[in-house]
């Protein structure tokens, strides 16, 4: 029996491939009221909770949420390694919003023959080099990246 | 797929002190709870219960908020009102029943196949009528003000969902959409909690793509109007039109049927929808009312429907909407009567009352009508798409509304109070005409400054960069698509729909256009005449793709601000006249419509502002060969120019006069009886081959249709002014440019098809005017003789193309 | 052979198989439209299917990015598809199926069957639907292209189309091999940037076929033009006629009959 516990992998896009939406991204924080927003960098995060084996998590990560050739994964149980100064904005739905990509992840896993998963929660990981102090970087982001009435979300700084 | 069910471990609630609660407490305990009943509402409740001594269930009060509410009863165009214009008094009984319902019976067209029942208004379609087309288009505007991606991914869904519930169901074949939001570009000082104008656009443009895309249905017949009375409350028209078997328009209930709820599980998103949708927007937390789309259930569910419906495993359907299970059993019962049993039906949650089960309306929903000996096959075939189904209680010949909860009595109602106890209450209603002095400004702009800056304003501009976010050719029948000419570009007066994938025959030439009206600035001098604009547009643009009128159908939409207001009432009460009388005008019923109010909010100095009296008619007809379609962009020099229509000088809401700061003015009339002459011979004309290209005057007037026909398909043209046939004796060039007299179409004719044409069209008003030319200019020849203008269209073109979002 | 049987997958989400199927059936093929679920349950055997077609569409939602989640779904289910390649049957990824069949490894062609190539978003950062003009690659061996000229002009419609392959040794492979059967080019013939390049691929790459020429995936939607009333300017008579998608479609009809 494999005890029950929660994984958190991040996806993120490698960055020789260009990333049209994350640049896209730095200009709408700009106009949103983060003038200084010199680069961002956006990857996904899935909380995945289940009883799940070390292998299986690999290899879900590896054919599923991850692609081999645009992106790199990163399974967070290591201290994530820091590339900073940024801002880190995570946002992800509020529990009582279904959210579509979590439920069709979910099925598909049970579908390809893996444990059924308890829950899958997605975030979206913003990482904003800027110079603007948090409250810029907050008010910009929920006026650009977010809605509160939907989403909850966190802005850490890194260094 | 196995996964964990929830169970809800709550037990019913009964109000046990309600039958003796005062007035001010039954109107507390109606707020607190959003029930959004009113004084003379809540009290017949009480009365209820109290005659029948005892005190109800939350889940019994929730259930007559949800059924009493305005978005299920549109209270306000059934209850009597008291109309006053100056000293003239009218009292109305049902707005609905004498205005549009009515001119609909007047009509008596026997290819409606069902009109204002069913969740989309039918109309037989198709050679020998073999087919039906169901046409819906709703709003989605509260939610879309909060959440703008999710509010539009959900409307979108909802109407899609009236769709494949219309009859037995519809195979969507097209989506359409209208946004009227506030200018992007503009400052506006907004409340703190308001959304910006462009993130609301981008959102709304977001949700319809992501989830019209996903469902591979095209959206191929929109719109986009900007005005900045929509900045608190922008107004989100979602439509989509889909295709049965003519054999699949009726259903049926019989007592003995399975209720049996299919699709996404039941959840606490969606409280409250139906009573929220007439409440002010007010800044307050909505978090449980708004939702994302999840277009991937929908698309299961629409796959399964569509096969159990070829199977004939059901015999009635309806969508799970505003007001969730409540609202879609109820009004499947009708006056049979249903018992469920509530606990059956699947949660993603486990802290929910029963009631919230009841009323939640969690999307990709729908309940059918199965026959016991059906059940296994229904199930299947829902199962193989990946759908959960589950039989919830079964149709009984009671006259009631049974719910038990794990062997507890939840609801027992009584349908007939439910359909008929709700206490009707006079409204009242007055109009003022508004005192608009006409000011008279003489322009000193050129007529090519004028012209650009009609072009690139916000309302004339090119759409494509949002037309093309949209996938308007998946299912491979869009003959006529949204952008027209050379390169692609030229702004179509509407698409034509070949629906092979619905029919899978590609020998059958069988299509349909769809257009719609929206002229809310007319509306702000004279909203009865705003209705005959609206439908004379609307008409207008699917006339210009060659779509044969006599059989077309309409579909209203009023969007208007909170009716206790008798000056809104009274607005709304002219342009639903208007309604009647364009109705009845041009001989077009009205099939399907939906009301939307309450469209009001603070702004940010605390004072309640409401949106423009918005009407939108949509018209949907027939293409019988869409080999004979017909395009906007020209075809060739030296072909003829023909103007269909007098001109009048009628500058009232017109787009020359809001661009030259000129206030008031006549708005413009409809001639219905010579316009239906005009339209019936143009269409003859078309049928039989002999239009090249065709094109409405709309914003701008002759001026600037002349010049969108000429860039789009790369040609010029040469317009005599002199030649312009004209209502009265008009001595001003600029009228004749820029006036928006409405029913009027430029048409391109060949030289060999001439004398067919003119003989086709003689005793009506359609009159050449010029020649099209093959240098890209457009020159006009004023009405002394002399040349007024001579302009390439290039720049124009580029004006016309401008970026609305960045 | 007479007719010819056609394999169209279907798959939660999937968007373009009954367009596709009437085509076929027009063709005087035998199209069946087969769900992804009857594989699994081992209800149906691609080999017992001359052309096997992925239609377009957004598979599972596009969740995660396009075409993923059914790609590693094909690889655990629908193995039998490197037998029906190596025996040379024809197969079409179209749009969306070009994506699965890219993120199964099945193009371009490797003898391991990793995955080599991948897409990302558009340049232009949004899902864009329009005509775009091609040319096909005369050295592509494909089966698909007889009787076509050059220049051909197709739709397309995808928000993730851009190309986009492991190193700048793996472009100089397909060229060598042949591999490359259409690029994106301006009116005249060019390979030119965006707009003609609707989405930014590398090379302008439109569709690849595996070296033999009978696996194709193209972005392009050949089932949206087979009828010319489908080109956006067929009222003005100024265009090649000859619905482009419907010949594409014909000649893997034709090379089954033999």
């Amino acid at each position: 029996m494999i005890a029950v516990s929660t994984h958190k992998i991040e996806v993120s896009p490698k960055s020789e491939y260009g990333d049209a939406e994350s640049s896209s991204l730095a200009v709408v924080l700009k106009s949103s009221g983060a003038p200084s927003v010199t680069k961002v960098r956006k990857s996904r995060l899935y909380e995945i909770r289940g009883s799940f084996t070390a292998t299986h998590i690999n290899r879900l990560s590896r054919d599923l949420l991850c692609d081999p050739i645009t992106e790199d994964f990163r399974v967070l149980s290591q201290p994530p390694s820091t590339q900073g100064p940024f801002w880190k904005v995570e946002v992800r739905l509020k529990p009582t919003v279904l959210d579509p990509e979590a439920d069709t992840i979910k099925n598909a896993l049970i579908e390809m023959g893996f444990p059924p998963p308890d829950f899958i929660r997605i975030a979206s990981v913003y990482k904003i080099e800027s110079k603007c102090g948090k409250p810029q970087i907050e008010s910009s982001a929920v006026r650009s990246l977010l809605n509160p009435i939907i989403h909850l979300y966190s802005i850490t700084a890194c260094s | 797929m196995t996964e964990k069910i929830e169970n809800s471990t709550f037990s019913v609630q009964v109000l046990s002190d309600f039958n003796s609660l005062g007035v001010k407490e039954l109107k507390n305990l109606s707020a607190q709870n959003l029930w959004s009943l009113n004084e003379k509402e809540i009290l017949a409740v009480q009365m209820y219960f109290r005659s029948l001594k005892r005190n109800p269930t939350r889940a019994e009060i929730e259930t007559v908020a949800q059924s009493w509410s305005e978005h299920c009863r549109h209270k306000t165009f059934k209850s009597p009102i008291r109309y006053q214009e100056g000293s003239r008094t009218v009292l109305i009984k049902n707005l609905f029943e004498e205005t549009i319902a009515r001119a609909t019976r007047q009509t008596k067209k026997p290819w409606c196949l069902s009109v204002f029942k069913d969740n989309a208004g039918i109309i037989s379609f198709g050679n020998k009528g073999k087919w039906a087309l169901a046409f819906k288009v709703e709003t989605h505007n509260h939610p879309c003000a909060i959440e703008p991606k999710g509010g539009a991914e959900t409307g979108l869904g909802g109407v899609i969902r009236d769709v494949l519930a219309a009859g037995l169901g519809a195979k969507p074949v097209l989506s359409t959409d209208i946004f009227c939001v506030a200018p992007p570009d503009k400052k506006l000082s907004l409340p703190s909690k308001a959304l910006s104008p462009e993130r609301i656009l981008r959102g709304l443009i977001a949700g319809v793509r992501d989830y019209g895309n996903r469902m591979g249905i095209p959206t191929a017949a929109g719109g986009l109007y900007f005005d900045e009375g929509y900045a608190l409350n922008p107004l989100v028209f979602v439509g989509s039109v889909g295709v049965l078997p003519a054999t699949a328009v009726k259903k049926e209930i019989r007592p003995g049927d399975l209720i049996v709820v299919a699709g996404g599980l039941t959840g606490k998103d969606g409280l409250h929808g139906a009573t929220f949708s007439s409440a002010n927007l007010n800044g307050e937390d909505h978090s449980t009312a708004v939702q994302i789309g999840h277009p991937l259930n929908e698309k299961r569910v629409m796959e399964a429907l569509l096969a159990a419906r070829d199977q004939k495993l059901y015999r009635s359907v309806t969508d799970c909407g505003a007001g969730g299970l409540s609202s879609a059993v109820t009004e499947m019962a009708d006056i049979v009567g249903a018992r469920l049993h509530l606990e059956k039906e699947i949660l993603k949650a486990s802290d929910m009352e029963p009631w919230e089960i009841w009323v939640s309306e969690s999307q990709e929903r729908m309940v059918f009508a199965v026959p016991p000996s059906n059940l296994k096959a229904f199930e299947k075939i829902f199962a193989d798409e990946g759908v959960k189904t589950r039989m919830i209680g079964e149709f009984v010949k009671t006259g009631r509304i049974e719910v038990l909860w794990n062997g507890q009595t939840l609801i027992n109602l009584s349908l007939k109070f439910l359909n008929n106890g709700i206490p009707v209450e006079e409204k009242k209603a007055v109009y003022i005409s508004p005192k608009i002095a006409e000011s008279r400004v003489f322009p000193k702009k050129s007529l090519s400054e004028q012209l650009r800056d009609i072009l690139s304003h916000l309302n004339v501009c090119s759409r494509e960069w949002l037309i093309r976010q949209y996938d308007h050719e998946v299912q491979g029948g869009t003959v006529i698509k949204p952008l027209q000419g050379t390169r692609h570009d030229g702004p179509g007066d509407a698409s034509v729909i070949w629906p092979q994938a619905a029919t899978k025959d590609i020998s059958d030439l069988f299509g349909f256009a769809v257009g719609h009206g929206l002229n809310p600035s007319s509306g702000k001098i004279d909203p009865y005449q705003m209705a005959w604009l609206c439908a004379d547009e609307a008409l207008r643009n699917i006339l210009c793709v060659g779509a044969d009128i006599s059989r077309a159908a309409f579909l209203d939409n009023f969007c208007w601000g909170n009716p206790e207001n008798p000056q809104v009432l009274g607005s709304l009460v002219k342009a639903a006249w208007g309604c009647r009388d364009a109705s009845l005008g041009f001989q077009v019923p009205f099939i399907s419509g939906k009301d939307s109010l309450y469209n009001e909010s603070k702004d940010a100095s605390g004072k309640m502002v409401s949106v423009p009296g918005t009407l939108l008619i949509s018209a949907i007809a027939p293409v019988p060969n869409i080999e004979k379609a017909v395009t906007m962009d020209m075809k060739g020099p030296g072909n003829s120019l023909y103007i269909v229509g007098q001109t009048g000088e009628e500058m009232g809401g017109s787009l020359y006069n809001e661009l030259n700061g000129i206030a008031g003015g006549v708005v413009p009339r409809v001639d219905v009886r010579c316009v239906r002459r005009n339209f019936a011979a143009v269409y003859q004309a078309m049928s039989k081959g002999l239009v090249a290209s065709a094109h409405d005057l709309s914003e701008g007037g002759l001026l600037a249709a002349i010049t969108e026909m000429a860039f789009s398909g790369e040609f010029g043209a040469m317009i005599d002014l002199d030649a312009v046939p004209k209502q009265k004796p008009i001595y001003s060039s600029e009228v004749l440019l820029f006036s928006e007299t409405p029913s009027r179409i430029l048409l391109e004719v060949k030289p060999e098809h001439e004398a067919a044409f003119v003989k086709c069209v003689k005793g009506s008003c359609v009159k050449r005017v010029g020649t099209s030319i093959a240098n890209p200019i457009i020159k006009i020849i004023g009405l002394d003789g002399l040349v007024l203008f001579e302009e390439s269209t290039a720049p124009f073109k580029a004006a016309w193309q401008r970026t609305v979002l960045p | 052979m007479k007719s010819p049987k056609v394999l169209i997958l279907s798959a939660p989400g999937t968007n373009c198989a009954i367009e596709t199927s009437n085509a076929f059936a027009e063709l005087g093929a035998r199209p069946d439209i087969v769900p992804l679920r009857l594989f699994k349950e081992k209800r149906v055997r691609l080999l017992d299917y001359d052309i096997f077609i992925l239609p377009g569409g957004f598979s599972y939602g596009d969740e995660v990015s396009a075409g993923k989640i059914l790609a590693a779904q094909v690889k655990l289910h629908i193995t039998d598809i490197k037998n029906f390649i190596r025996m040379g049957r024809p197969v079409i990824g179209i749009c969306n199926g070009f994506q699965v069949l890219v993120k199964a490894g099945i193009l371009p062609f490797s003898p391991s069957c990793e995955q080599s190539a991948s897409f990302v978003a558009n340049d232009s950062g949004r899902f864009e639907d329009r005509w775009v003009h091609l040319r096909i690659n005369t050295q592509n061996p494909s089966l698909f292209f007889k009787g076509l000229p050059e220049m051909i002009e197709l739709p397309v419609a995808h928000g993730e189309g851009k190309l986009v392959l492991r190193s700048p040794k793996q472009l100089e492979d397909l060229k060598r091999n042949r591999s490359i059967a259409m690029q994106y080019v301006s009116d005249d013939g060019k390979i030119a940037p965006y707009p003609a390049n609707p989405n930014g691929s590398v090379f302008n790459i439109a569709a690849l076929t595996n070296p033999d020429g009978n696996c194709l995936g193209m972005m392009p939607h050949p089932e949206r033009y087979t009828k010319i009333h489908h080109h956006p300017n067929w009222t003005r008579q100024t265009f090649q006629k000859q619905a482009f998608g419907m010949a594409i479609l014909k000649n893997a009809v034709d090379y089954c009959r033999g």
